[in-house]
């Protein structure tokens, strides 16, 4: 196996078992441990992008889910705050 | 095949069964960063320097924001309880 294969089996891998785990894994019914979960499936997007070259795509991904992160826990704890 | 990505990908697998599987928030934080480091490396194996340079840089940001986050919940999730605007004997 080369390293191009096991570079794209890894992303799938993590894309199936984070999707998964998002949905029903252990504890969803917390917001902050679901958005945990969602982070998996963004790494193995990442993969996916580096074993098809796409170098401008990954780094567009990485920089934009940084940001992304940052706006969706600012917003669950706004949610949290505001819940009553 | 080298070494590097080999390990890489095991950081990576092992990193992703971990934040799926743990339930408590800095814990799987903490899975989180190996399931990182583990991208870092594959990216430094297929010599795209410069990505591995931005995602050097961005991760360790995020897990950043992300340990400030959960102490400011669970800090809100422990102070939130004490203010309700129900009656307690009428919620049964």
């Amino acid at each position: 196996m080369d390293l191009i294969t096991l570079t794209m089996y890894t992303g799938y891998f993590l894309l199936i078992l984070g999707t998964v785990g998002a949905v029903i894994g252990p504890m969803t019914k917390d917001p902050f441990k679901r958005l945990l979960n969602i982070e998996v499936p963004s790494i193995g997007v990442c993969l996916v992008f580096l074993a098809y070259n796409q170098t401008l795509a990954l780094m567009t991904f990485l920089g934009v889910n940084a940001i992304l992160t940052l706006i969706l826990v600012r917003a669950i704890l706004k949610n949290v705050e505001l819940e009553e | 095949m080298e070494f590097l990505p080999i390990v890489a990908a095991g950081c990576c697998i092992l990193g992703g069964i971990g934040t799926i599987t743990h339930t408590h928030n800095i814990n799987k934080i903490i899975m989180f960063a190996l399931l990182e480091s583990g991208l870092i490396g594959l990216i430094a194996s297929f010599y795209y320097l410069d990505v591995a340079i931005v995602s050097s840089i961005l991760e360790p940001i995020a897990t950043l924001i992300l340990l400030l986050g959960v102490l400011k919940y669970e800090y809100a999730l422990k102070t939130k309880k004490k203010y309700s605007t129900e009656v307690p004997v009428l919620t049964k």
